[in-house]
């Protein structure tokens, strides 16, 4: 069945450094650097991010093809991005009169500029989602966020509802494949007929798998329970974040391409 | 009708990093007639080979023959592989979706395209096989039910489609054990009746008690096939390979351990007593002299 091929997330199994980064330095990092590429003013101020970008790849072994898959959906965008504003932006060289229109060369730099910077927002934060495994992105996301427990935001609470669906789709997907076999094997079909026709042919397999999610919430609530889960005042961890070298190293860096953004919008 | 697998191999996810082969090369014969037990070691393949007596599955490689007919040949109609072949799932009651039992047992027959009395005909006399055939009890909701009674609505789905064969995944896993008998014993009546009978299995003295064959699945290849008599027989070889033997024959390994002439063939409690009883005999006569 074709839901076997569904594949989660898009982590990139690998043992890096940039992988054991982390994930709050990791986090704020992408933060860093999604403010850089909007400091940079100019094509030539684009070349520490692209440096920093290679440099990651190479060091996480992620190869640019798979970040450049987060790229693709986002083709239409980008060509919408970039004809706006190479007809739109007001120039004054004309570069190409095509009668109907003319595109000037600022306008074609602009148009340029604001499409690799989209481009780079998304390779910038698919290498963090490449490098870092759904469940340790939540947690430091949780450490992150905890600050904010003094004005009752529920950051441990949020954390904790993320990572236990991440843990069920799997699951859930299992279980639905398992039903929808069930269903077939008494006849079901799900793959013909008008799109009402096929709408009605899900009410075999949502119910069951409701009732089961609903099963599997309550088993886990009780679980939980058992084991004295009470929210996340005073619990410890397993694995206790840690910053490391790798971490003030990797912020230096950042440092220094930022610091090298603004020295090239100076320059030119 | 009779089913033939041909060098069937399954594979999952093929070309991915999650590949895995769940079957390679099996070939079976699944006569008219059979109560065949499928036996084997969790992750050895015979839920995946089960999957592919009724099309669910189709083989990487091989083929799946009913009646001499390739069913995944264009043209084949799906419907009459799922009419013929019921196939029971492990856990079945957690498929179970419509408001009331008998509109749940009626599902199957419907999408067999049946006229609405040969349906209610039909849902009726399932729901009494499986002994619910309270008609107040075919109006309640399935989810209102016992564990149990909901195993046996959801048994009786398939048994509505009148399958000439009927293939089941642990069937009474998780029953107590009075339900267990209970299920165990209407399979077998089904059996007597004419259906054939396809059981996947971990109990032993279940597979004793009413299997006419059993095939021994070890990862993903058949490792054994005949007679239950002749499977227990190797009974360590059965243990290697993590499976249990029925307690008839542990109690007969203990028994030769120490020393008495138990003897090798007997594995069903009928067998036991008589064996006991001749050495009992024997030994009265010893004591006597």
């Amino acid at each position: 069945m074709a839901l076997n091929d569904i594949t989660l997330g898009q982590y990139y199994p690998a043992d890096s450094a940039v992988h054991r980064m982390d994930p709050r330095v990791k986090i704020l990092l992408l933060i860093a650097l999604i403010v850089a590429i909007f400091l940079a003013g100019n094509l030539l101020a684009f070349v520490p991010v692209v440096a920093l970008l290679l440099a990651a790849s190479a060091l996480s072994h992620v190869p640019i093809r798979m970040m450049l898959k987060g790229v693709k959906p986002l083709r239409f965008i980008l060509v919408l991005t970039f004809v706006l504003n190479v007809f739109f932006l007001q120039g004054e060289t004309v570069l190409v009169d095509l009668g109907f229109a003319m595109i000037k060369t600022e306008s074609l730099i602009t148009a340029v500029h604001y499409t690799l910077r989209l481009v780079f927002l998304v390779l910038a934060s698919s290498l963090l989602t490449l490098t870092t495994p759904p469940i340790v992105l939540t947690d430091g996301l949780e450490r992150l966020l905890s600050p904010l427990r003094v004005v009752h935001f529920p950051a441990h609470e949020m954390a904790m509802m993320m990572s236990i669906a991440l843990r069920f789709i799997p699951t859930l997907l299992e279980e639905a494949d398992k039903i929808m076999k069930a269903q077939t094997a008494r006849g079901a079909d799900f793959e013909s007929g008008n799109l009402i026709q096929r709408a009605k042919a899900m009410v075999p397999l949502l119910v069951p798998l409701f009732v089961s999610a609903f099963r599997r919430a309550g088993d886990l609530a009780m679980a939980m329970e058992a084991r004295c889960y009470h929210g996340g005042e005073g619990r410890t961890r397993l694995r206790v974040l840690k910053c490391g070298q790798r971490d003030y190293i990797a912020c230096v860096v950042m440092a220094l391409v930022i610091a090298a953004i603004l020295l090239l919008n100076r320059v030119c | 009708m009779q089913v033939t697998l041909e060098n069937v191999t399954h594979t999952y996810q093929p070309g991915s990093p999650f590949q895995a082969t769940a079957i390679r090369n099996v070939n079976l014969e699944i006569r008219e007639g059979d109560f065949l037990a499928l036996i084997g070691h969790t992750g050895s393949g015979k839920s995946t080979l089960a999957q592919h007596i009724n099309g669910l599955l189709r083989p990487t490689e091989g083929r799946v023959l009913l009646d001499g007919k390739d069913i995944h040949q264009k043209g084949y109609d799906k419907k009459e592989v799922r009419r013929k072949v019921g196939l029971v799932f492990q856990y079945p009651e957690h498929q179970l979706f419509e408001e009331t039992v008998a509109k749940d047992v009626a599902f199957g027959p419907k999408n067999l395209g049946l006229s609405p009395e040969e349906v209610s005909e039909r849902v009726t006399e399932a729901l009494r096989r499986v002994g619910l055939g309270d008609p107040a009890l075919a109006e309640k909701s399935p989810f209102e039910l016992s564990g149990g009674q909901m195993r046996r609505v959801a048994m009786a789905g398939v048994l509505a489609m009148r399958p000439q064969i009927l293939v089941l995944d642990e069937p009474a896993a998780g029953l107590d054990p009075q339900s267990r008998r209970e299920m165990l014993d209407m399979i077998s009546d089904l059996h007597r009746q004419g259906t054939t009978v396809v059981m996947v299995s971990h109990a032993m003295d279940d597979v004793a008690h009413y299997a006419t064959r059993a095939v021994v699945m070890e990862k993903g290849a058949i490792a054994m096939d005949g007679a239950p008599e002749e499977i227990f027989r190797h009974g360590e070889a059965l243990e290697k390979m993590g499976l249990d033997v029925p307690s008839v024959c542990k109690l007969g390994m203990y028994l030769r351990e120490n020393g008495l002439p138990f003897p090798q063939d007997a594995f069903r409690e009928d067998q036991a007593l008589s064996a006991i009883l001749t050495l009992w005999k024997g030994g009265k006569r010893h004591g006597a002299q």
